[in-house]
């Protein structure tokens, strides 16, 4: 399957940038053929085009209140979406862009959606953690490796 | 530590608490209010020494929504210092582009972000056009919502095709644009504006835009509403029943006063028609009397707002962006600056584009209402019927020259100073730099936010939508929505949270986004 991995956050923010941290980490790694990156930022709602092309779909992204300090989470569409409740806004989170691609999707839709949640605060070693959890996603069906970022 | 845990509580995702406004509610309106910017960001301060185009990568980055206008003034101060004019199809391709941001911003905020309230039941449970509200507007489930999203991405294909990418792509450079923009890419973007326009005409307006723009006054305004059951289908027809209802026509006034920097500076052969070598002309209003833009008259002031400058109030060549941590002035409450136009406190956005563009309609509005809720949403809502039969034919004049120039090679940006002053999404954007010794010496940015979401001044003077909630009855000071409507009919581009203040006590709040 191929794999889309989004880092999502704010790298001006220390609070928020973790998402861009591994971004940035994965991007030094050599990363399988099937995988493609993408530096979400806070694209929000333009990030629906990276949803309508089928596959595996993982996000990285800051999580607050879900695990102990200093730890990751993988949460699935389903947990994603189960308190659902957002409202549009300039920094429009996950939840709004995933409540909202089956009604406006005009591609495939991806056949799985994870997070990679970061709980803060964040450490050095809590990024490394993150892009390896991020890799043995995408390797489990992978065998050639070759660098490939967008 | 890795952990794997089903324990679900949202909200994740974005920081917020970059606005604040704080009202004061005395009988049951607001007597006063406090528009607090929280948060530091110093872009300034990050062009200090830095080579002199590298403003075309950074500045962009200020905002998410609208980076093309950042990009777009970016340019326009680096070609004023090296008196550069960059080719006719450069012209075309930068204001097409800039256009369907601006028309994509337009949607989704009127669509996601102001008509939304409209759906809120707590507020409008009795509305009798409630039911009809909760089906367009509510989230991730309106069919306005739903179609505005579907067709505002579609819509920024146009911005790939011309830049590349979107958002923060730097395909505008000194002396024109990165590359042409090839047959195949251009019948596309005509096969997008195509497609948007026939639902911008089905949907949002319900007329043609000719019919919509034979409008010249408030009389005419309601015989259009009245002429179609189409025109009240449509989501302005909408609004306008609702917000008449809700009395948005009464609320949000502010100080009537509007400042534009003008807008798209027009190919030198070209169909479309403008003032002054732009699509929009610049300048300062008060009320529908219309002043030449003096650009010596504007300064930020930054009495209220936590920075030391050498003078409270001096203008953004000598602007200083030096952040106040640790001061005795306890007065002082934002992050943000004040810009003032001569002193005197404006509103800038599409409403003051149209003013001083003497948009009939919008023009009669002012002269019958003043500013208000209504009004300046209003104009925000059907801009697009102004901005795509121009984007229609500057893509046509592309077409017929495929082969043309589209950049004009300079040696180097010289030692000087120049402003790109522009017409964001929501209004009034400058870029003042000053070059010396091929790096940047001063770069000062005033953003359309801070013009509208400015604290007091010198003189205490509130700032624009500081003074429009001035007066505004609350219903429900736990919930005051009709806050929430003057300020987002501002469009802030900060995330925002109210707060009201009774009796020394914070009673109620409400996040805007």
């Amino acid at each position: 399957m191929n794999w889309t991995v989004i880092g999502i956050g704010n790298r001006f923010l220390s609070g928020d940038a973790a998402g861009i941290l591994v971004y940035q980490e994965l991007q030094q790694r050599i990363l399988p053929d099937n995988v493609s990156l993408v530096e979400g930022g806070l694209m929000g709602l333009d990030l629906l085009p990276f949803l309508e092309r089928g596959g595996g779909v993982i996000f990285v992204d800051v999580v607050s209140g879900f695990a102990s300090e200093s730890s990751i989470i993988v949460l699935n569409q389903e947990q994603i979406l189960c308190d659902i409740h957002e409202a549009y806004s300039h920094n429009t989170g996950l939840s709004y862009l995933l409540g909202v691609l089956p009604k406006v999707y005009e591609g495939e839709l991806p056949e799985q959606i994870l997070l990679i949640g970061i709980e803060g605060p964040l450490t050095p070693q809590l990024v490394i953690d993150a892009a390896n959890r991020v890799l043995a996603i995408v390797s489990e069906d992978v065998g050639t490796c070759q660098r490939n970022s967008i | 530590m890795i952990s794997e845990s089903k324990i679900i509580h949202l909200p994740f995702n974005r920081v917020e608490g970059d606005l604040e406004i704080t009202l004061e509610i005395t009988d049951g309106q607001i007597s006063r209010a406090w528009s607090k910017g929280t948060m530091f960001r110093g872009f300034e301060r990050m062009m200090q020494g830095r080579a002199a185009l590298d403003g075309l990568v950074i500045t962009l980055r200020i905002c998410g929504i609208c980076s093309l206008t950042h990009l777009s003034a970016a340019v326009e101060a680096l070609e004023a210092i090296a008196e550069i004019k960059p080719p006719d199809n450069a012209r075309r391709l930068r204001n097409l582009a800039l256009m369907a941001e601006t028309i994509q911003s337009d949607m989704r905020q009127s669509m996601l972000m102001f008509l939304v309230d409209f759906a809120n039941p707590e507020s409008y449970r009795h509305h009798p056009l409630s039911l009809e509200a909760f089906n367009r507007y509510t989230p991730l489930s309106g069919t306005s919502a739903l179609s505005a999203i579907k067709e505002t991405k579609k819509l920024l294909g146009v911005v790939a095709l011309i830049g590349g990418q979107w958002p923060h792509t730097s395909f505008m450079v000194p002396g024109g644009v990165t590359c042409q923009l090839n047959l195949t890419d251009a019948l596309k973007c005509r096969s997008i504006l195509t497609h948007f326009q026939s639902w911008f005409e089905t949907s949002v307006l319900g007329c043609s835009i000719d019919r919509w723009l034979a409008i010249d006054s408030l009389e005419a305004l309601n015989v259009w509403l009245d002429e179609d059951p189409a025109h009240q289908r449509g989501d302005v027809g909408f609004f306008i029943r609702f917000a008449r209802l809700a009395g948005l026509d009464k609320i949000g006034r502010g100080y009537n006063n509007f400042i534009s920097y003008g807008s798209h500076p027009l190919p030198s052969e070209n169909i479309a028609t403008g003032t002054a070598q732009r699509l929009y002309p610049s300048g300062f209003a008060q009320g529908t009397q219309i002043m030449p833009l003096d650009l010596t008259q504007i300064q930020e002031d930054v009495s209220y707002s936590w920075y030391q400058q050498e003078q409270p109030s001096i203008h953004p060549y000598q602007g200083q962006t030096t952040p106040l941590f640790d001061d005795e002035n306890n007065a002082r409450y934002s992050w943000v600056k004040a810009p003032r136009y001569g002193g005197i406190p404006a509103e800038t956005g599409p409403l003051a584009e149209k003013i001083i563009g003497k948009d009939p309609l919008f023009t009669n509005l002012i002269d019958q209402l003043g500013a208000n809720v209504l009004t300046r949403q209003l104009a925000r809502l059907t801009r697009p019927a102004n901005y795509l039969p121009i984007m229609h034919q500057w893509l046509n004049e592309v077409l017929k020259n495929p082969g043309a120039e589209f950049y004009r090679p300079f040696v180097e940006i010289p030692d000087g100073q120049g402003a790109g002053l522009v017409q964001a999404a929501r209004g009034a954007l400058g870029h003042w730099v000053t070059v010396e010794n091929e790096t940047i010496k001063n770069y000062q940015v005033i953003t359309p936010t801070a013009w509208n979401g400015s604290p007091r001044d010198s003189a205490d003077m509130p700032g624009a939508w500081e003074q429009a909630l001035q007066g505004t009855h609350i219903l429900n000071v736990e919930h005051p929505i009709e806050a929430g409507h003057v300020i987002r009919s501002f469009d802030p581009c900060l995330v925002c949270a109210v707060h009201t203040v009774y009796k020394g006590k914070t009673v109620g709040k409400m996040r805007l986004g």
